[in-house]
């Protein structure tokens, strides 16, 4: 077993039209034993923009930190809020700063851009970049994420279908996997306003 | 017994000598002056011709930080080779870990920092330039002074070096005059305002030290550097859209800037 | 083979670790106190590796006493178990890492609340109603979730943890014969100790309140 699967996680991202939605799973586990129901892996980074970090919990929490700390500083200095190119190459960098000892977590942002145009991406655990028209996926559930999102993912979806959509193939996906589930988080971004939705699922 | 390792100490009446002494330094040095125009900025100094036998080309008085920062100074030149590595290094840094390069700003900042440690730490002293940085700050030109002491500031227009408050005040005056030497098209150039061109700044630049700076002006005692948007797959640009660059003047460029002026 | 639980009530929280400390087969110490009292209203209960425990406790200890100094007030409970978490997070990516599970539980004067944070070897934190570290797990969790309600009354929340360590002392192969049970409340901390009796053949422990003699029983 590979350590990035210790915990338990899975992360989904999607792109609609002028929308973004983000998911996760709230199970934190050690190996099969779950532990806490509400480890959320999900962040808000600004109104607009998200970012998902699968993987080991311990560097899940501290690389959180971190981003939060470089963003933080970020607005301080520039006056002016990051865009999610700018913080996915601050990650990715972040990343590659540790390439011979690396955080085990693989990073997905999504958000709009200064122009609400829908932005994924994804990145390997050492900050290779990786983008997608569609959809991103992440965590142990990601091999039935992405089943579930090939099926269930059409372009220019809407804010609500895109929410149905990324909800259905989140929950049905760690329904499958025992590393992940416990019920869903997901954030629907518009233009407007983001839209925070906690899911059910099974709880077992 | 106390021991003081910096160079910079105040005086009793509350300055800096060293500051001072750097601006001195600065005042020296060969005029240099900037324009922010609508879409671009241009910045350019007045090279010194004190020997013939000197290659001027050899010189490089207008750097390119980056593809859209260019900056230009007046005082030491060693000191300023020490600045523009600094800034290079400053924008590769933030590139390497933001995608793109800096806004002008933001190095604008980092480099008065730059400048500002050098009057305080130990064992250095102030920077004998002044700089003008050109730079974007939100697709929007902006051109900024940097002095010995690590002030900055933004300008629409304004001149550094030999002359300065001649030149600044040829600048005020043009701010609303007619430029009637342009011979092809009688231009009213406001400078600062929406309706200059490119070339109606590097011509306004190029009267204001031809006016101001000692010695005769021409291609090779001139150093011109222009930050504008070059066109979509032009040249270097590959992207589809107009991408900020900024470029040195070649010599035959400036030369047809003179004869426009002539 | 250590045990380590914790519950958390809506104001209070109750500590439960065991006493031994050994070194391979061997039990060196049956009366170890694996709780650091972090100040008066938080309580850090730590097993890990032998070197590792002392070293790190200790650390906790005398930085967050040194922090209340400072500051003039105590730490709240989440603040003693985040600082805890980053020093750990630290030295984990350190030549040399700490080998430490943690409870942190506590209660907080100005909201009336309490909390309880379990934190592993890998500095990974959550906050959570209850908590069991190492093999005491696989036996207290599903006890603890069948068992457990937000509304559990100190007594209650006790015998709950006595019907952990019971079931522990039947299931488990190395089970232990004592343990040290902390409660945290708006008082402060309230210490018990172990006591075995026999019930109907099988043992079981009550809890003494070190402080008043009262015995706490399962039933």
């Amino acid at each position: 077993m590979s350590i990035t699967q210790y915990n338990g996680s899975a992360i989904v991202a999607m792109t609609g039209k002028n929308c973004v939605v983000i998911g996760c799973d709230k199970r934190l586990g050690q190996q099969a034993l779950t532990v806490d129901m509400n480890f959320e892996k999900v962040f808000r980074v600004k109104d607009k923009l998200y970012v998902g970090l699968p993987g080991l919990a311990t560097d899940v929490q501290t690389l959180h930190d971190r981003i939060r700390y470089r963003v933080n500083m970020y607005d301080l200095e520039e006056e002016r809020a990051i865009q999610p190119d700018n913080l996915a190459h601050m990650i990715s960098n972040m990343l590659y700063q540790k390439r011979f000892g690396p955080y085990f977590c693989e990073p997905i942002i999504a958000g709009l851009t200064e122009k609400d145009e829908p932005y994924i991406m994804g990145m390997d655990l050492i900050g290779c970049l990786s983008s997608a028209p569609d959809f991103i996926v992440g965590g142990t559930a990601s091999d039935n994420l992405y089943g579930m999102c090939e099926a269930l993912w059409e372009p220019d979806l809407g804010p609500d279908d895109l929410f149905r959509s990324a909800s259905q193939a989140l929950l049905n996906a760690v329904d499958r996997d025992a590393m992940s589930g416990w019920g869903a988080v997901v954030h629907v971004i518009t233009p407007e306003k983001t839209e925070t939705y906690h899911l059910q699922g099974r709880q077992d | 017994m106390s021991y003081n390792f910096s160079l910079t100490t105040f005086l009793k009446k509350g300055e800096l000598g060293q500051i001072g002494n750097a601006l001195a330094a600065v005042r020296k040095g060969h005029t240099s002056v900037g324009i922010r125009g609508k879409n671009t900025v241009v910045i350019a100094t007045k090279i010194s011709d004190e020997s013939a036998l000197v290659d001027n080309d050899s010189l490089e008085h207008v750097a390119i930080i980056c593809d859209n920062i260019g900056m230009v100074y007046s005082g030491l030149s060693p000191d300023f080779r020490v600045l523009v590595a600094k800034a290079r290094k400053i924008a590769q840094e933030y590139k390497l870990d933001m995608g793109e390069y800096p806004p002008a700003t933001i190095l604008v900042k980092k480099i008065a920092s730059v400048c500002q440690e050098f009057t305080q730490m130990g064992g250095v002293r102030p920077f004998g330039v002044s700089i003008l940085i050109a730079g974007f700050d939100d697709g929007k030109p902006s051109l900024y002074q940097v002095d010995p002491s690590g002030l900055y500031f933004r300008w629409k227009a304004t001149a550094i070096g030999k002359h300065y408050e001649k030149t600044k005040e040829f600048l005020e005056r043009r701010q609303d005059a007619l430029i009637p030497k342009y011979p092809s098209r009688v231009v009213k150039t406001i400078i600062h305002t929406e309706e200059t061109t490119e070339a109606d700044d590097i011509g306004t630049i190029i009267s204001a030290l031809k006016e101001c700076s000692d010695g005769e002006v021409t291609e090779n005692s001139l150093s011109i550097g222009v930050l504008n948007f070059s066109p979509p797959n032009q040249n270097f640009n590959t992207s589809t859209v107009p991408v900020p660059s900024f470029k040195r003047l070649s010599k035959s460029e400036i030369r047809e800037h003179l004869a426009l002026l002539a | 083979m250590e045990t380590q639980i914790g519950i958390r009530g809506d104001n209070f929280v109750v500590l439960l670790s065991d006493k031994i400390v050994a070194q391979s087969i061997v039990k060196m110490k049956h009366n170890q106190d694996k709780m650091k009292q972090l100040n008066k209203n938080n309580v850090m209960s730590v097993t890990g590796e032998a070197g590792d425990v002392d070293s790190f406790s200790e650390y906790i200890e005398a930085n967050i006493k040194l922090f209340g100094l400072r500051q003039n007030r105590p730490l709240t409970t989440s603040e003693c178990a985040y600082w805890t978490r980053g020093t750990l997070a630290e030295a984990l990516r350190s030549r040399s890492p700490y080998n430490v599970n943690l409870l942190i539980g506590g209660f907080n004067p100005n909201t009336k609340k309490s909390s309880l944070y379990r934190i592993d070897y890998l500095s990974s934190i959550c906050e959570v109603p209850f908590a069991a570290h190492g093999y005491t797990s696989y036996f207290a969790y599903s006890l603890m979730d069948k068992e457990y309600r937000k509304d559990l009354t100190k007594e209650e929340a006790i015998k709950l943890a006595i019907r952990c360590v019971k079931q522990l002392d039947h299931r488990f192969l190395v089970g232990q014969p004592g343990f040290i049970l902390r409660v945290i409340d708006e008082e402060g901390i309230h210490t018990y100790d172990s006591q075995p009796i026999l019930e109907n053949g099988q043992r079981s422990f009550n809890f003494v309140n070190v402080a008043n003699n009262v015995v706490v029983s399962e039933a």
